[in-house]
């Protein structure tokens, strides 16, 4: 499945014939996808039918692949959150800054944004707990906070809505719709929200 | 290109096959089999009616008499002559005596007169014999900066302390720490000046240490002849008279422990002063130097 | 004996025997010191040799691994080899100081903090690793993260270095020499005692060294209380 292409404009995302085998089985196929600068898609399909692999991939935390699959956006615009995130030791407030400091962000400008999108994510008032009493939801709305703080031009999240309460699920589709500059891909098990992606990717098990 | 996971695909076949290499060395037989007719002994009477299985000798001795390698030319004579093996546990000095005062030992040989005699009044020992004898040494600098050199031990060690010169002391109660405490006295000095050094420790070393230093040592002449062949020190005082240092060896009181050899260690003690044994000692050289001088001969030998 | 020893070690440190408390100071101090240097340079070591790839990393990691297996006297002996006169750092007159016994104590210790380390941050989860790179720390960052996320394990190395060095023998007596006042160690102070046939008092040394051993040990587990993470 294809979103409608944009000739004139380059493509952040451009795959051709992408696989990936491990230990002899393909896990991963997409024949050929084209995702638009700007534009938030969803990826769906069965479990095991290789959303998590092509996240990677295009994370480039999975590098053995073959096909083509070229992506608009250097390694440090790029920013991934796990299905199950790992939090560091500390508090929510030092993981919401971690990639902030990777910037060299001043302090001022790390407390500032830090502050809005643990706003936007609904857990200022857990700025500075520590992680290991977080429950589930908190835990991933730390994990997603830490990843939109960084606006990345690519931000590829696996599953960020499950174990999210309905008014869970809201928040965090009202944040990402903040992201207006930053290509998402989201995927899922289930269908997701109509107003959050403006297309779908579905992966088959092969 | 290798990774963990490749290592551990051969780790574990190799630490099986020295598991079972370990196994096999483990149980291999070998011991003499005196050790186990022990266990197979069903008779209810006195072990004294037994086949004689070997019998064992402990004998507590100082490391410096095992290293002057004396006690290897003469113990495997006593144990041939006796059928038994002798278990020779070095150690330092007040360590031998008290070993043979717990009575985990038959018998001792050490070179510390003044705590024999006192080992002796206590009760600990029922038989003293004198032995051996030889020299200590008073070792120090090429230069020899205090002119110790001489036959004069007492002055030579005034002249040190004089001098405040660098000596290195075994400072462990050691036979041979007993010996150069009597000097310091005799010499009148008490040697706490800062160059004097007390290593705790024994006598190589505590000799290597003073030839890094380049120190004065008293030392006995066997370790010093093993030793010093590479030493920047050299020998200054020697055959002094107060330099004497006496061998004797002591059967435990078997009161202490019915575990004791007395009659083994008797036989041990008339090993040692024996004509045999006494020749043995007479012709030990290190290096083409006689060593010790036996204390029992009857007869004049040459030389 | 041992009763005697306990009694003879509370006499001891009651009246603050000099050259007891001469003996703790100095095993205190010296197996700090290597410790610490060890520790920076294992830790840093270690964090390599797990995140590094590079030709012969596997034979530097067993290398290390059977570091940890080597006698102190073969240690105290290579030392020796190296401060004495006819050695090559014999200038440097190191033999039969502190400073010695700090440098034999260092290689004692630098393998275990290395390979304790080594497999600590291996064992980190992938997720550590993937997650500080996504969110594009850069190297410093991200060590000081894997540290930080193994820092139990860190912590019990480093311990583990301490206990080894602050209790052994080898070392000390080769390169230290067990000089009254100037080398002797809790250890040395033991041998000498127990050599003198003063079984007693070596007993009581080393009762005093176990119970600065036992504070350091719970001084480091209450330090670490907040390190211990509850089960969730």
């Amino acid at each position: 499945m294809t979103s409608p292409a944009q000739p004139a404009a380059r493509s952040m995302i451009d795959i051709s014939d992408l696989t990936v085998t491990k230990g002899g089985q393909t896990i991963c196929h997409v024949a050929n996808a084209i995702v638009t600068h700007g534009s938030t898609v969803g990826v769906t399909g069965a479990n095991g039918s290789g959303k998590s692999t092509l996240l990677r991939v295009l994370a480039d935390i999975e590098t053995g692949y073959d096909g083509k699959c070229i992506v608009d956006a250097s390694l440090k615009d790029r920013v991934f959150v796990h299905q199950s995130p790992y939090l560091f030791n500390g508090t929510v407030l030092s993981n919401v800054e971690y990639g902030l400091k990777a910037r060299s962000a001043s302090r001022s400008i790390r407390h500032e944004k830090a502050a809005l999108w643990l706003e936007r994510f609904g857990i200022a008032h857990l700025a500075l707990r520590s992680v290991e009493s977080l429950s589930g939801g908190e835990k991933r709305r730390t994990a997603l906070a830490r990843a939109c703080v960084l606006e990345p031009k690519l931000l590829l999240l696996d599953e960020p809505l499950a174990d999210l309460d309905p008014e869970g699920i809201d928040c965090v589709v009202r944040s990402l719709s903040k992201l207006d500059a930053s290509t998402i891909l989201i995927t899922s098990p289930s269908p997701l929200p109509v107003d959050l992606t403006q297309a779908t990717i579905t992966l088959k098990q092969e | 290109m290798p990774t963990e996971r490749d290592f551990s695909s051969w780790t574990m076949p190799t630490v099986l096959l020295l598991s079972l290499g370990m196994l096999a060395i483990g149980c291999a037989p070998g011991q003499p089999t005196g050790q186990e007719s022990d266990a197979n002994d069903t008779t209810t009477g006195s072990s004294a009616d037994s086949v004689p299985e070997e019998a064992v000798l402990k004998v507590a001795s100082t490391t410096s008499t095992r290293d002057s390698g004396l006690l290897d030319v003469l113990l495997p004579e006593f144990e041939k002559a006796n059928n038994c093996r002798v278990d020779l546990i070095a150690v330092g000095t007040g360590a031998a005596l008290k070993l043979a005062e717990a009575g985990d030992v038959d018998a001792v040989l050490v070179h510390a007169r003044s705590a024999e005699n006192r080992f002796m009044d206590a009760g600990h020992g029922i038989r003293h014999e004198p032995i051996m004898h030889n020299f200590f040494i008073i070792a120090g600098p090429a230069a020899d900066p205090a002119q110790a050199s001489g036959t004069d031990a007492v002055s030579a060690l005034q002249k040190i302390a004089a001098g405040k010169h660098r000596f290195v002391s075994r400072g462990d109660d050691s036979g041979t720490h007993k010996c150069e405490q009597s000097l310091w006295q005799k010499a009148e000095s008490r040697p706490d000046w800062d160059d004097y050094i007390e290593s705790g420790q024994g006598m190589g070393p505590t000799l290597i240490m003073a030839d890094e230093m380049n120190a004065y040592v008293l030392t006995d002449e066997g370790t010093w002849l093993k030793q010093s062949e590479n030493f920047q020190l050299v020998p200054l005082v020697r055959g002094a008279h107060d330099l004497k240092n006496p061998y004797a060896v002591i059967v435990v009181n078997p009161a202490k422990s019915s575990a004791i050899n007395a009659d083994l260690a008797n036989q041990f003690a008339d090993f040692l002063i024996s004509r045999r044994a006494q020749q043995l000692i007479a012709n030990y050289e290190i290096n083409g130097h006689r060593l010790f001088h036996p204390d029992r001969l009857q007869r004049e030998t040459p030389e | 004996m041992i009763r005697e020893g306990i009694l003879e070690a509370l006499q001891l440190l009651l009246r603050l025997d000099a050259s007891v408390i001469d003996a703790a100071t100095r095993s205190l101090w010296v197996s700090i010191v290597a410790v610490v240097t060890a520790g920076a340079v294992g830790i840093s070591v270690g964090l390599l040799l797990a995140r590094k790839r590079f030709p012969g990393r596997s034979v530097l990691v067993l290398l290390f691994r059977v570091g940890m297996s080597v006698p102190t006297v073969l240690i105290g002996l290579l030392c020796y080899g190296l401060l004495s006169r006819r050695g090559t750092l014999g200038e440097l007159e190191l033999l039969y100081t502190p400073t010695a016994i700090i440098l034999g104590e260092f290689f004692l210790a630098l393998p275990i903090v290395a390979t304790l380390t080594h497999g600590a941050i291996s064992r980190l989860d992938q997720r550590v690793f993937e997650t500080a790179r996504t969110l594009g720390a850069g190297t410093i960052q991200r060590a000081m993260t894997y540290l930080r996320e193994a820092r139990l394990a860190i912590m019990l190395a480093v311990l583990t270095a301490f206990s080894r060095c602050f209790t052994e023998l080898g070392i000390a007596m080769m390169v230290g020499g067990n000089i009254t006042g100037r080398t002797r160690t809790l250890t040395t102070a033991t041998a000498l005692e127990t050599a003198r046939g003063e079984f007693a008092s070596g007993v009581a040394m080393s009762v005093i060294l176990l119970s600065i051993a036992m504070l350091v040990t719970l001084a480091i587990a209450l330090l670490s209380r907040e390190a211990v993470e509850p089960v969730s």
